[in-house]
């Protein structure tokens, strides 16, 4: 559906590239997810992809079609959702709808439907303008379903969302996908891209460093790790912590990828200097260090609550790339 | 069909802004004090001091000259040189007559300028005055005819002559003045980024908004000229005129949206390209200045074109030439617009 | 505060330079007293504008290029109708039989200028006839034409809107950057903002107006009164900048407060050098009328102290009601 080939692009036509040597290929019916921090290259990519951005060096088809010639048809195939939600403020969310879905040459859906899909039936008559910013988010997501398509990118579709909202949004995006949907996913958020993509790439300073299915990459990098939280009393709560620092880095802004462990505090009763520490921390079962370290916290401490978790992907994107996805 | 889907949007976009209002207001605000404030023709003939320093029947006959002349309610009469002078210190644009007996004793004219008037000018006007002194001699033989081409012009009113420049500057450069201001709008909602992932042409919405600025400017050029000219506009060939001008006037504003990436920028240029179209007002109003320069700013033949077509016999061949040429060059200037706008428009 | 308010100019200044526009915005009006320069000695020059058939004798040329613009033309016949019937008011001329002349008009030329051409040429046919009077002319050394002279005036007032437009782009500029809002937590009063602001709009056309009267090369102005003249023009300037920089946030509204201003300012200026004397009076409301009165006054160097001060009190006291008018809606603006 999708493939692209040593893609490079640079806004300033110079050596200066917002994206680097792309390669890869979306399946049809496939789920792809595009993560990475801001200003990586993500819409970049997808801005090429859509033909909002020329193709100049590369080769990209895309749902059939040569980049090189876009042709205005193609975009019967294609719905996109961009991130910076664009509706008429001066229609109405139903007008809004009722305008695009004319442009198409292809059976569209009613629009009523669409609006009432993410709630928005309610204000179907009242122009856009007045709508808050999750309410056009969710105009501009409806939007990019009107012709059906069967290549749909979506931008962030769920950044900045309420959650009750995100979860519609991502149950939509769940049934196109069972339906035969090829999806387009750019986000920074790695649970979303865990949820809906069978396959993610990471792409970090505009080169894409590693495209693998989440479950895959959790085999490869990820690592079992168990949370615990515990009292430390004060006194020996700074002993023992050092103790635990000294052997064993916080890691909690560390870019070196080195070890998974994290320790956070907060002071009990308000207290400073005498009161408890309540303390929580991540232990790998894999490493024997950090194995012996929590046999030791659970022998000494007093333990509050314990979880054992799994590798996240953005833990796993932090592993690969050094980069935190922000 | 996409662009007509376009166009209606537009359409419906403009009547919720205010801006069409505007334009409305500011046509009727224009009919207002053409046909309530000011008179029919509300501009001044300068005056003419004059002064006659002669004995009778010498005055009497000079006297009986001037009242009879076409000139004569211009005419004020001084009782010294002196005052013809301060007069004229007063009044700069302002004119005098003194008439006395030389040395020699002959009658002589003396007409007094400010100084600022050009020589030939000067020259002009002497000889004017002898031919005319010479039409009265006995000897005097007519060997000078008048051959009219085209159908005599009446003398327009001067709400009349102003029409042509309001509807050139205000209905026909509607979209040269706007089109960049909804252009940028459409790209800081991000709107435009939508429409280019529908199968919609970037021709379909720049036609849309050429279709838009030509309903704005049809809308004020007709309520405007019905108000002030009524029945004496050619109404046919005036919209087919004013639909050319004002394709052509939009396809300007687009071509120099193209090239800018913040509206401010588009708007300064528009307004030293409108600054300069403008330079054509003053051979309109003075045909007498009429450097081949100005006459090729395309507005001259439009002021033109229009001015005809409120005369009862129009040259409408020369009007509907004008007319094509605008159109030809609207078409060759979206071409242009589209060309550019396809690399710039969703960068 | 005066640091600050030196601050604010500064950083409009720097990001202005960095805009071409603001370089337009400056230069405009000096390129337009170029060009008027470069018009005037032609404009007036030739009144009568004449084409002659090859058939006429040079001696007739000769004399015509005494009194207007002559073109001979290369062929005969039909040429001369083509010539007429171009755009410009040009009147065709061929000879017509033994010393007689034949006028082509095409019907649309100004009035009254065939029959000019018509006696112009009967007092050459009838040259040798003995006239019973003189003719002489004479003038009062007034050396400024009219076009200058209003060109001047018209330039110097309309220098007030690009000022305004000064302070327009940097408003909106601000607000869509919404630099705007983190002005209002920065411990800058308000009134520092907005002198800081509003001095651009002063600053600007001071140049502007000593710059084209230089350029125009005026002798013998007062230049004390150009001053106070222009401070009040300025002051209009500011005006304009901050209402309608402050009331739009969005470039439609902007753009079109730009093009609803015009019409004052036309009218105002349009009205002073065309209306006839008894109807200014409907323009008395207009701060631009009384500025245009000012600078035209001192250009033809009839103005007086008094009448300077008394017109810059009446725009002051004009810009101050309007001011008042408006504080409120200028105010919520701001934030």
């Amino acid at each position: 559906m999708v493939k692209v080939e040593g893609l490079y692009y640079s806004y300033t036509n110079d050596d200066k590239y917002a994206v680097k040597d792309i390669s890869f290929e979306i399946a049809e019916g496939e789920s792809f997810g595009l993560l990475g921090p801001s200003g990586a290259g993500k819409s970049t990519t997808q801005n090429i992809l859509t033909g909002l951005l020329p193709l100049k060096t590369g080769e990209v088809q895309v749902a059939g079609y040569d980049m090189h010639h876009p042709k205005r048809e193609m975009f019967n195939k294609l719905g996109v959702s961009f991130e910076q939600s664009n509706v008429y403020g001066k229609l109405t969310a139903l007008e809004n709808l009722e305008f695009y879905r004319k442009l198409f040459d292809v059976p569209t859906l009613d629009p009523m439907e669409l609006l009432t899909l993410v709630g928005l039936e309610q204000v179907a008559s009242k122009k856009a303008a007045t709508f808050s910013k999750g309410m056009k988010h969710r105009l501009t997501f409806v939007r990019s379903m009107l012709n059906q398509p069967i290549l749909w990118f979506l931008d962030e579709p769920t950044t900045g969302l309420d959650p009750a909202i995100a979860s519609v949004i991502k149950d939509i995006v769940k049934e196109k996908k069972e339906r035969g949907t090829t999806i387009f996913l750019t986000t920074h958020n790695m649970f979303l891209a865990d949820e809906l993509c069978d396959r993610v790439g990471f792409i970090v300073d505009g080169e894409l460093r590693l495209i693998d299915s989440p479950r895959n990459l959790k085999l490869k990098y990820g690592e079992k790790l168990v949370e615990v939280e515990y009292v430390e009393e004060a006194a020996q709560g700074d002993e023992a912590n050092q103790a635990v620092a000294a052997e064993q880095p916080i890691v909690s802004d560390s870019a070196d990828g080195s070890g998974t462990g994290t320790v956070g505090r907060a002071t009990i009763g308000g207290g400073t200097g005498t009161g408890a520490h309540l303390i929580r921390r991540h232990f790998s079962l894999v490493d024997p260090v950090e194995v012996a370290a929590l046999q030791e916290v659970l022998a000494t401490r007093k333990i509050e609550t314990m979880h054992t978790k799994e590798a996240t992907l953005e833990e796993i994107f932090i592993k690969v790339t050094g980069r935190k996805l922000v | 069909m996409k662009f007509l889907t376009t166009f209606l949007k537009d359409l419906k976009l403009s009547f919720r802004t205010f801006y069409i209002y505007i334009e409305i207001a500011l046509a009727v605000i224009f009919i207002l004090v053409m046909l309530f404030v000011l008179p029919e023709n509300f501009t001044t003939e300068h005056d003419i001091y004059t002064l006659i320093e002669l004995e009778e029947p010498a005055y009497s006959s000079v006297r009986t000259l001037f009242d009879e002349g076409a000139e004569a309610d211009r005419l004020i009469y001084l009782d010294s040189r002196e005052a013809i002078e301060n007069a004229l210190l007063e009044d700069r644009e302002a004119a005098g007559i003194h008439v006395f007996q030389s040395a020699e004793g002959r009658i002589t004219y003396d007409f007094v300028l400010q100084g600022y008037e050009s020589p030939k000018l000067v020259e002009l006007l002497k000889q004017t005055f002898i031919g005319d002194l010479t039409t009265y001699m006995p000897d005097y033989e007519d060997q000078v005819s008048i051959t009219t081409l085209g159908g005599a012009r009446e003398k327009l009113s001067d709400r009349l002559t102003v029409l042509p420049v309001f509807l050139v500057l205000n209905s026909a450069f509607t979209g040269l003045f706007i089109v960049a201001a909804y252009i940028f709008m459409d790209k800081d909602e991000g709107t435009i980024k939508a429409l280019t992932v529908t199968p919609a042409k970037i021709s379909d919405y720049l036609l849309a908004k050429l279709g838009m600025m030509l309903v704005m400017g049809m809308l004020t050029s007709l309520l405007v000229t019905v108000a002030i000219a009524r029945g004496s506009a050619h109404y046919g060939p005036l919209m087919i005129f004013m639909a050319a001008a004002n394709l052509f006037g939009t396809a300007i504003g687009l071509l120099l949206t193209s090239f800018y990436d913040d509206l401010m920028k588009a708007m300064s240029s528009i307004f030293v390209v409108v600054f300069v179209l403008a330079f054509s007002t003053i051979s309109y109003f003075m045909p007498s200045f009429s450097p081949l320069i100005i006459r090729m700013i395309p507005t001259y033949p439009m002021l033109v074109s229009i001015r005809e077509l409120l005369y009862q016999q129009p040259n409408l061949t020369y009007v509907y030439a004008t007319a094509g040429g605008l159109l030809a060059g609207a078409a060759l200037i979206f071409m242009l617009a589209l060309y550019r706008f396809k690399k710039t428009l969703t960068v | 505060m005066f640091r600050k308010i030196l601050r604010i100019t500064g950083r409009d200044v720097r990001s202005g330079l960095r805009d071409n526009i603001i370089v337009y915005v400056i230069l405009a009006p000096f390129l337009s007293a170029l060009i008027l320069r470069g018009l005037i000695p032609s404009v007036g020059a030739n009144v009568l504008q004449m084409a002659v058939d090859p058939s006429v004798e040079p001696a007739v040329v000769e004399y015509l290029e005494t009194i207007g613009k002559v073109e001979v033309l290369e062929a005969d016949g039909e040429a001369l109708e083509r010539r007429v019937r171009a755009t410009d008011d040009v009147f065709g001329l061929r000879q017509a039989g033994e010393g007689g002349f034949e006028i082509v008009k095409e019907g649309n030329e100004q009035e009254g200028m065939d029959e000019i051409f018509e006696l112009v040429l009967d007092a050459y046919v009838n040259q040798d006839l003995e006239l019973p009077m003189d003719a002489l002319v004479s003038d009062i050394g007034w050396k400024l034409p009219p076009l200058k002279q209003f060109g001047a005036s018209v330039l110097v007032v309309f220098m007030s809107v690009f000022g305004g437009m000064v302070i327009l782009i940097n408003l909106v500029e601000e607000k869509q950057d919404n630099t705007l809002s983190a002005m209002n937590v920065a411990p800058v009063s308000r009134k520092a903002f907005v002198i800081g602001k509003g001095l651009l709009g002063v600053v600007i056309p001071v140049i502007h107006a000593f710059g084209v009267l230089l350029i125009l090369g005026f002798e013998g102005l007062n230049y004390g009164m150009v001053t106070v003249a222009i401070f009040s023009i300025a002051l209009i300037s500011v005006l304009i900048g901050f209402v309608i920089g402050v009331m739009n946030d969005n470039v439609i509204s902007a753009a079109s407060s730009m093009k609803v201003l015009f019409v004052p300012i036309l009218a105002s200026i349009m009205g002073a050098i065309f209306l006839a004397d008894k109807w200014n009076p409907l323009l008395y409301w207009s701060p631009f009328y009384w500025a245009f009165d000012s600078m035209n006054r001192i250009v033809l160097l009839e103005a007086t102290w008094g009448v300077v001060l008394r017109n810059t009190g009446i725009v002051l006291a004009i810009t101050a009601v309007v001011f008042a008018l408006l504080s409120r809606r200028i105010a919520r603006g701001l934030n």
